[in-house]
């Protein structure tokens, strides 16, 4: 069961941004963190809009993430081309009525743009946004993307999603600073978190039992290592499941406990992965002498290293590892991710409860 | 009325304290090109837009290309996209009577001869969609560049109706003139393909004004045009359009705007009074993008808060410092600071800080002489040559403004100030 939240949002959504206009809805971005239930809201929509074709006039037009690889306007084009002739091909609407319609496109991970992803998550061959494809190119991409929707903005808008990435939206320089409406997904609360989980576990009593147990040895603490994402939640109820099914009649019993953390971090590794392959060794090195430190620290609280710490703080807020906390100096800093801290302190046997 | 902190507000979006330059610009036109001028996002695309969108409700025949030229990268390419555009739009309306398909043949014929290319160019002029054609465009050529102006001046001598073309973000296209070029050498390019660049649409802009046909170019651009042109001793060649200024909202607007904006979203304030004092103090002059921007952290405030509509003060001047710390706020002069004032970047700030701490805490703009005696006293062998040659770019890309009849130095924008005084004065707010 969803969050009472994001049902908001999308009644909000609905009701306010979709309202019957004149014109297509300003071109919306849903920025929030992976899991934070940005593809569900987008999902929504496209729902409402599909089922409620007769009344509005509006079409959703879903755009496949690999179409935002390559030749990416002239893709939509054609997709769009392809929503118009359905249109009339299906009987729904004749030639003129469709050429009044409106067109809302769905796009996921829009900030990808700039940040390709490897060949491996890519569905299109590498080949199709060849090797070396440089920043320059991928800017060119979004400029075009830009250039088609402010050209085109008389019947075609756009609601996409996207992580943090900041150079995104803010750069000056780049052509999306500034182009989107902006709502921020944020991430389940403890209490929803928690909510979420409970409402899973429903008519398992077992699995009930062993979330209870987790609850009571590791507080608060436990549910953070999801970090509020819907994905790393489910993974969580899918591990209480495994886990408990796995039980006999004896009941739930403390080393349950620790198999589930076992297959909960093994099973959270691509994710938090996504963190930290990207660092640097002395980024690494800095990381991991932090699983040591208070959850909230500065740099005194760090043992140097012997590299330039301040510099590799820098570094780790700029790629989204660690951020500020409050404006007091020395500057102090947390994790972003409790999930990321939570797995490095887990395969170094620091235990989790103790904070 | 919708929140657009992003996008163009137009239609019932469009805010009516803005119509009255919508009118202007309608006006001018009746005789002459305009250029549409002011400040970082004070609206200028959003007027010109509206203006475009009223006439075509009027009038079904109407018909306007609007050309973003922040993604053209060169002349080739600015004269094609002109060109292909005016081919989409006037195909539509069929104003190209006369010829039909043979114009667009013969176009796409002329065209792959001046650019050497040997694909079949008219489905990339003449169908609606197919949008990317890949050409391998020759090195920059002026008698090409030349023979591609010729091109657009005789499609638009044919069009049996008046055709109004805007031209936005016209300085983008110049500034990428010379780029990665070394100082000298890039100046010496821009001023050049410049003049290439206004010479032909000067050309065409008179030919096609002043004979039986009508056709109207509208070029917007921040500030930063004129005082572009003029760092090129290009000014006099766009001496014979009128100009449009779009200037920052009054205060009496802004809380206007802002009220018309919470009133949508049904936003209610514990004291309604304070709130509108609120907004006339620390908005002031405002860019309307700003106000916009208010009200949608207000909205997002509303949304975590699942629906809840009542602020209380200290929300709402709390949303204000997320303003100010926003993604889309004015936090983006530093980067802009960073790139394009790399070695002067710390006098840069010091003078910034300087204006907007006296202005913060007087209300009033500093005087010139007063800034350089304040700043000589922080910055060691400060010559008065050098604080002009940094004051007079800061004031040609709008950072500062003159005032009081040029004695004085200011930051017109009311939430500039704040941002510059939170960001360099005030030390609890440094990150």
């Amino acid at each position: 069961m969803m969050p009472k939240r994001l049902k908001f949002l999308v009644g909000y959504l609905k009701d306010k941004y979709l309202a019957p206009s004149d014109r297509p809805p300003p071109s919306l971005l849903l920025r929030g963190d992976m899991g934070a239930g940005k593809s569900w809201v987008l999902n929504q929509i496209f729902l409402d809009l599909e089922q409620n074709s007769d009344t509005t006039s509006l079409v959703p037009v879903r755009v496949p993430f690999q179409l935002t690889a390559t030749n990416l306007v002239v893709n939509i084009s054609k997709v769009l081309e392809k929503a118009k002739r359905s249109s009339i091909m299906g009987g729904k609407l004749n030639h003129a009525d469709a050429q009044k319609k409106k067109f809302l496109l769905l796009i996921e991970g829009v900030d990808r743009l700039y940040n390709p992803p490897s060949a491996r998550e890519l569905s299109v061959p590498r080949r199709a946004i060849g090797s070396g494809a440089s920043f320059i190119t991928q800017v060119q991409h979004a400029r075009e993307l830009r250039a088609f929707l402010i050209e085109n903005s008389k019947n075609v808008s756009v609601i996409a999603t996207s992580n943090h990435d900041i150079r995104f939206i803010e750069d000056p320089d780049l052509p999306f600073f500034n182009f989107f409406n902006l709502i921020e997904v944020k991430p389940l609360s403890s209490q929803e978190s928690l909510d979420y989980v409970a409402s899973q576990l429903k008519g398992n009593p077992t699995a009930e039992s062993l979330f209870a147990l987790l609850v009571r040895l590791y507080g608060h603490v436990l549910i953070e290592i999801a970090d509020g994402s819907i994905a790393l939640l489910n993974l969580f109820v899918g591990g209480l499941f495994e886990i408990s099914s796995r039980l006999g009649k004896g009941g739930v019993k403390k080393d349950a406990v620790e198999h589930f953390l076992a297959l909960y971090f093994s099973n959270i590794t691509p994710y938090v992965e996504l963190t930290i392959q990207s660092l640097s060794f002395t980024e690494r090195l800095l990381v991991d002498e932090l699983t040591r430190a208070p959850t909230q620290f500065s740099s005194k609280d760090i043992d140097p290293l012997e590299i330039n710490l301040s510099k590799t703080l820098s570094n780790l807020g700029a790629k989204l590892v660690i951020e500020r906390v409050g404006e007091a100096r020395p500057a102090a800093y947390r994790f972003r991710k409790e999930s990321v801290r939570s797995w490095l302190r887990y395969h170094r046997r620091v235990d989790l409860g103790n904070q | 009325m919708k929140i657009t902190a992003g996008g163009i507000p137009l239609g019932s979006d469009f805010y009516q304290g803005r119509q009255t330059y919508v009118d202007d610009l309608g006006n001018f036109l009746k005789s002459k090109d305009v250029l549409v001028l002011g400040p970082r996002r004070t609206g200028k695309t959003c007027a010109i837009k509206e203006y475009l969108r009223q006439r075509e409700e009027a009038d079904k025949n109407f018909v306007s290309i609007f050309i973003d030229l922040e993604t053209a990268q060169n002349l080739y390419e600015f004269y094609i996209r002109i060109i292909k555009r005016v081919l989409n739009a006037t195909s539509k309306w069929r104003f190209l009577l006369d010829e039909g398909v043979d114009a667009i043949k013969n176009l796409s014929h002329s065209l792959r001869s001046i650019l050497e290319v040997e694909a079949d160019l008219a489905p990339y002029l003449g169908t609606e969609g197919e949008l990317k054609v890949s050409i391998k465009l020759p090195d920059f050529d002026p008698k090409k560049v030349e023979l591609l102006a010729e091109e657009l001046h005789r499609l638009l001598s044919k069009l049996k109706s008046e055709v109004v073309i805007v031209l936005d973000e016209f300085p983008e296209l110049i500034w990428k003139f010379g780029e990665g070029a070394p100082d000298q050498e890039a100046y010496k390019e821009r001023v050049s393909k410049t003049q290439f660049l206004m010479s032909g649409l000067r050309k065409i802009r008179q030919e096609t004004t002043e004979g039986t046909k009508r056709h109207k170019f509208i070029v917007a651009g921040s500030i930063n045009l004129d005082n572009t042109l003029q760092y090129l001793g290009l000014d006099q060649t766009i001496n014979d359009v009128d100009r449009l200024k779009i200037p920052y909202l009054q205060p009496s607007q802004t809380v206007e705007l802002m009220l018309l904006l919470c009133d949508a979203e049904k936003f209610e304030f514990s004291n309604k009074e304070h709130f509108k004092g609120f907004v006339e103090q620390q908005f002031g002059r405002s860019s309307p993008f700003y106000v916009q921007l208010y009200a949608e952290i207000l909205r997002q405030a509303s949304i975590d808060k699942m629906g809840q509509r009542v602020f209380s003060e200290v929300e709402v001047q709390k949303a204000l410092k997320d303003l100010l710390t926003h993604p889309k706020g004015p936090r983006y002069l530093i980067t802009r600071i960073d790139r394009y004032y790399t070695h002067e970047k710390d006098l840069v700030l010091k003078i910034l800080g300087i204006t907007a701490r006296t202005q913060y805490e007087t209300g009033k703009p500093i005087k010139d002489g007063e800034c350089f005696a304040l700043l000589s006293g922080e910055v060691k062998d400060l010559t008065r040559e050098k604080y002009t040659e940094i004051t007079g770019k800061l004031l040609s890309d709008d950072l500062i403004q003159n005032m009081e009849d040029g004695s004085h130095i200011g930051i017109d924008s009311h939430v500039l100030c704040n941002f510059w005084h939170h960001r360099l004065v005030d030390a609890r707010f440094t990150r």
